[in-house]
């Protein structure tokens, strides 16, 4: 299907056996936003990683398409060519990987063949228009990937990847863990301004997020299987009652 | 055996880049004056069969010395290589300062390090550190930098330049230049 996400009974396990996720469906389509919640050990960040291809799981049945081509096999790099983004909930500090080189690097590689590479004061002017909207107190970029950042400026610097490099479908993994309430803001507001049609994957174990960035759908995972969906009400619904009477229908 | 004297106050900075030629090399310096102080730095880039032992002997042989010996490595297909780092800190040569770090990064299966500092101190007024590490690519960096469209190969050339880094920075910028063209030879090849 173009346009869409399409994720088809899905089973994933950890290397060494251990069952996480058992049969998740699920659609996006290009301008739904998608939110994920569930109790802890659900297999929320699992479902994420495991999309993106970590190497720490093993997908043992079920397929993943992005705009109708089965990516389930594919290496993380040619994901994200095809438009995939996962925005990390631990964002991976590489050491003396300069942050503002590896950026344009990844922003030249996902450019189709053909488009036209970055030149360095272009990356400059784009980049410094979005990480202002982010508000970043250091320029983190002349920095290494990640390393001594505080958790706020690297759940920043995962937006700011996101919105440079232009995604089809984005997946967040608990963006909001960590922020305080005007981190939050900046994180929303900045999502809020990407001018252009793509799928949004959001997991949050709080509702917080949601008040600032509205959700299409709401999922509730459970014990590694999507047990309710339905509209932000869903969301309001688990704030109030909480995830209990879902996990004990299993 | 390359004899290496410090004099009072000098300051040296003593860089070596190995590329396979040598399979045996060792270093004797000796801090003979006060105030005598060098960096000793390492960079070895090893492929095929190549196989180095590497030696490094550093005597404190007087009052406020100071001695840095870093060690960087990477190793690929079958490439190995053995550290000794011995740091002999005299009696009466106090307030030395004296640190040694050694970090391998084995890029094959099949490759192989190892590094073993020891110390021998007859002073008490002294600082004295090590720290070696002998390991492989991680693999959640490489997940890291591949999730955002780059390949695996030159994920593995951004992490195996963020390794030496800090290294090459410490050479003089002549040696800077050439440690970098070398590691270009041996990142493509």
């Amino acid at each position: 299907m173009k346009n869409s996400l399409v994720i088809t009974n899905l089973y994933v396990e950890t290397k060494d056996g251990k069952k996480i996720l058992s049969g998740v469906s699920l659609t996006v389509k290009k301008g739904e936003i998608h939110a994920i919640m569930g109790p802890n050990g659900g297999g929320k960040s699992t479902l994420a990683q495991a999309l993106m291809g970590h190497p720490g799981y093993l997908i043992t049945n079920g397929k993943i398409e992005l705009n109708g081509t089965n990516i389930t096999p594919l290496t993380p790099d040619k994901k994200a060519k095809l438009g995939l983004f996962l925005g990390f909930q631990y964002p991976v500090e590489v050491t003396g990987v300069n942050f503002g080189s590896f950026l344009r690097m990844a922003i030249n590689e996902n450019k189709k063949s053909g488009e036209k590479k970055l030149s360095p004061i272009a990356f400059r002017n784009e980049l410094s228009e979005s990480a202002k909207e982010l508000k970043f107190r250091d320029d983190i970029t002349k920095r290494s990937l990640n390393e001594g950042f505080s958790g706020g400026e690297k759940k920043k610097a995962e937006i700011l990847q996101m919105v440079l490099l232009h995604p089809e479908f984005a997946i967040l993994d608990e963006p909001d863990s960590g922020l305080d309430v005007d981190a939050l803001r900046y994180i929303a507001n900045t999502i809020q301004n990407i001018n252009y049609k793509f799928g949004l994957l959001l997991i949050t174990h709080y509702q917080r997020l949601l008040h600032y960035i509205k959700p299409d759908f709401v999922h509730i995972l459970v014990k590694g299987k999507i047990v309710k969906s339905g509209s932000a009400k869903l969301a309001e619904e688990v704030e109030k009652s909480g995830y209990e009477k879902y996990a004990s229908n299993l | 055996m390359q004899k290496i004297v410090v004099k009072e106050n000098e300051h040296l900075i003593y860089p070596v880049v190995w590329t396979g030629e040598e399979s045996e090399l060792s270093f004797d310096i000796k801090l003979s004056e006060p105030g005598a102080t060098i960096t000793f730095l390492a960079l070895l880039l090893g492929k095929d069969e190549q196989t180095l032992d590497l030696f490094t002997r550093v005597e404190h042989a007087s009052q406020n010395t100071k001695s840095e010996v870093i060690v960087k490595s990477v190793l690929k297909d079958f490439a190995s290589v053995n550290f000794e780092g011995l740091v002999k800190i005299d009696h009466g040569a106090k307030g030395t300062n004296a640190y040694l770090s050694a970090h391998i990064l084995l890029l094959s299966k099949t490759s192989r390090g190892r590094a073993i500092p020891s110390l021998e101190i007859l002073e008490n007024d002294i600082k004295a550190g090590h720290a070696t590490t002998v390991g492989r690519v991680n693999d959640l960096e490489l997940f890291y930098l591949m999730s955002r469209g780059i390949s695996e190969r030159d994920a593995k050339m951004l992490i195996i330049n963020g390794f030496l880094h800090s290294i090459i920075d410490k050479f003089p910028q002549r040696e800077q230049d050439s440690a970098r063209k070398k590691l270009l030879v041996y990142g493509t090849n």
